[in-house]
């Protein structure tokens, strides 16, 4: 049975679901923007979080200082691997700063041990920390802590910046929905007046709109999603696979690909209550 | 035909109208001064040149304005102290014909006809055989599923009254209800609302149609330039 009102007319229909189509595109590549960076940022957090560096200083008997830090630190619990970093790669990791040149090679560069440590702890680091310090001279650990400080606050600031773009999006939103059903309620004046005097009450009319609203709101919200899902994916395909030994690619898991698809009730919510707010304030002006 | 002169004593009005004016804006009154009783089961004809005021009077009574000066009662409520909610269910109980039908296009004669029921809350599937046995007394059986865009000015008029007494109304009011149909169809359309007065609706309707007001024995409710009078029926003063 058809409704009260003729709301199946082009008139405001498109708009609606044009906007709720917009937003939701945009929102879903804010909500994507933000997936990828917090899984970025955790997974890098995960894998600083899960490696030592540790700096044997340059000086006398650098290499029995070494060998004997690296004894101990293969026989504590919690290691994966402990291993020296090989005087070609820290020249290599020096190159960007000093130059490749013939010289570099006689400077007196400390020794780096990479500690990889087995996932679920155990490793003593206070305790090995205190130990070696006393037993190696020159000894220095680096939990990478400021490393994964920043990536915490770049995770923040990508969480931030897309809560602002949703935000921004949603009121925008909001302001689009609001103006298109006072359009769909000009539009329908004469229904609306000849309901009212027949009887009907404020909150029928008000639930024939939010309805309608709340359907347009959830199909253009659809479309949008599908577009920007088929963008990001068109993206990925596009920056093909990462080599090897680059940073790990972002792969957030699938309950945060699902987020995705919030906009769609998202969407219809906000459209039925921007609706029935906005048409509210209308219906109070009629007779 | 049963008189309406006359009412029993202590009967509460379903109409009251005190000293009831009108403007639109800053404009002139296009109501001044209005003051009557429509009492319960009263049939009156509203006449009047056009322009005199009997759509502005018609729209005061079907509560679609209030009056810029006096006070106007419906089923013995005061319309200016009327909430929202008020007002829907006095209009529940007033069904109005308009001059220019205000019919819903996108719903068929059935659809338009059982609106009045629908918003009431009546089950659609229920009522629809009584909807459709009115449709039929006023000639529209065989146009149940036309939308109102096939349909001629005196079609649309009868389906305009098939709304406005499907519900049962307790005032009926009719704005020129005849004016697109032939005289047969216009006798029969009062016989309608003769029938709905016979079972106690008060019935009021504005006409350009001598004919028919000097057909019945009702009484006159005259406007002349924004001013009422109240006459008893032409048969009467014919006597």
């Amino acid at each position: 049975m058809s409704g009260l009102l003729d709301l199946s007319r082009g008139d405001g229909r498109i708009h609606l679901r044009g906007i709720a189509a917009a937003a939701s595109f945009l929102a879903c590549l804010a909500l994507g923007f933000a997936v990828c960076a917090d899984a970025l940022s955790q997974r890098l957090r995960a894998e600083l979080g899960a490696a030592l560096t540790i700096e044997v200083a340059a000086g006398p008997e650098l290499e029995a200082r070494v060998e004997a830090a690296l004894a101990r630190l293969r026989a504590a619990s919690g290691v994966a691997e402990a291993r020296r970093l090989p005087p070609e790669r820290m020249r290599a990791l020096l190159a960007p700063w000093l130059g490749e040149a013939e010289e570099i090679a006689d400077l007196p560069l400390p020794a780096l041990v990479e500690l990889r440590l087995l996932p679920g702890g155990g490793f003593p680091r206070a305790e090995l920390e205190a130990e070696l310090r006393a037993a190696v001279p020159g000894l220095s650990f680096d939990d990478h802590a400021s490393w994964r400080e920043a990536l915490l606050r770049l995770g923040l600031a990508a969480a931030l910046l897309s809560g602002g773009v949703l935000l921004a999006v949603g009121l925008a939103g909001m302001a689009a929905v609001a103006l298109a059903t006072h359009a769909r309620l000009a539009a329908r004046r004469e229904q609306v007046e000849i309901l009212h005097l027949m009887g009907a009450r404020d909150a029928r009319i008000m639930a024939e709109i939010t309805a309608d609203a709340a359907r347009l709101g959830a199909s253009g919200a659809a479309i949008g999603v599908a577009l920007a899902a088929s963008l990001i994916a068109t993206a990925a395909l596009v920056a093909g696979p990462l080599p090897p030994g680059a940073l790990a690619a972002p792969a957030p898991d699938p309950a945060s690909w699902a987020l995705l698809a919030l906009p769609v009730p998202v969407a219809a919510l906000l459209a039925a209550a921007t609706a029935a707010w906005a048409t509210r304030a209308a219906l109070r002006r009629m007779p | 035909m049963p008189s309406t002169e006359s009412q029993p004593a202590g009967t509460s009005p379903v109409v009251e109208f005190e000293h009831v004016g009108l403007r639109y804006g800053a404009g002139p009154e296009v109501l001044r001064d209005i003051s009557f009783r429509l009492e319960p089961g009263s049939f009156h004809f509203m006449t009047g040149a056009s322009g005199a005021g009997k759509s502005s009077l018609l729209s005061l009574l079907y509560l679609a304005l209030r009056p810029t000066r006096g006070r106007v009662s419906v089923f013995g409520q005061d319309v200016a102290r009327a909430g929202r909610e008020d007002l829907a269910t006095l209009r529940r109980r007033i069904g109005v014909v308009f001059q220019d039908f205000r019919l819903f296009d996108h719903l068929d004669v059935v659809d338009n006809a059982a609106l009045p029921l629908r918003i009431a809350g009546a089950d659609p599937q229920a009522s629809r055989r009584d909807v459709v046995e009115l449709l039929e007394w006023v000639g529209l059986g065989g146009m149940l599923d036309a939308r109102p865009a096939v349909l001629s000015g005196g079609q649309k008029q009868r389906l305009a009254i098939a709304r406005a007494v499907v519900a049962r109304p307790r005032l009926l009011l009719a704005d020129e209800p005849t004016g697109n149909v032939d005289d047969q169809l216009a006798l029969r359309l009062l016989y309608l609302f003769e029938a709905l007065h016979r079972m106690g609706t008060t019935v009021v309707i504005a006409t350009h149609n001598t004919r028919l007001v000097e057909r019945f024995a009702y009484p006159e409710l005259h406007l002349d330039a924004g001013s009422l009078a109240r006459l008893p029926s032409r048969k009467a003063r014919l006597l």
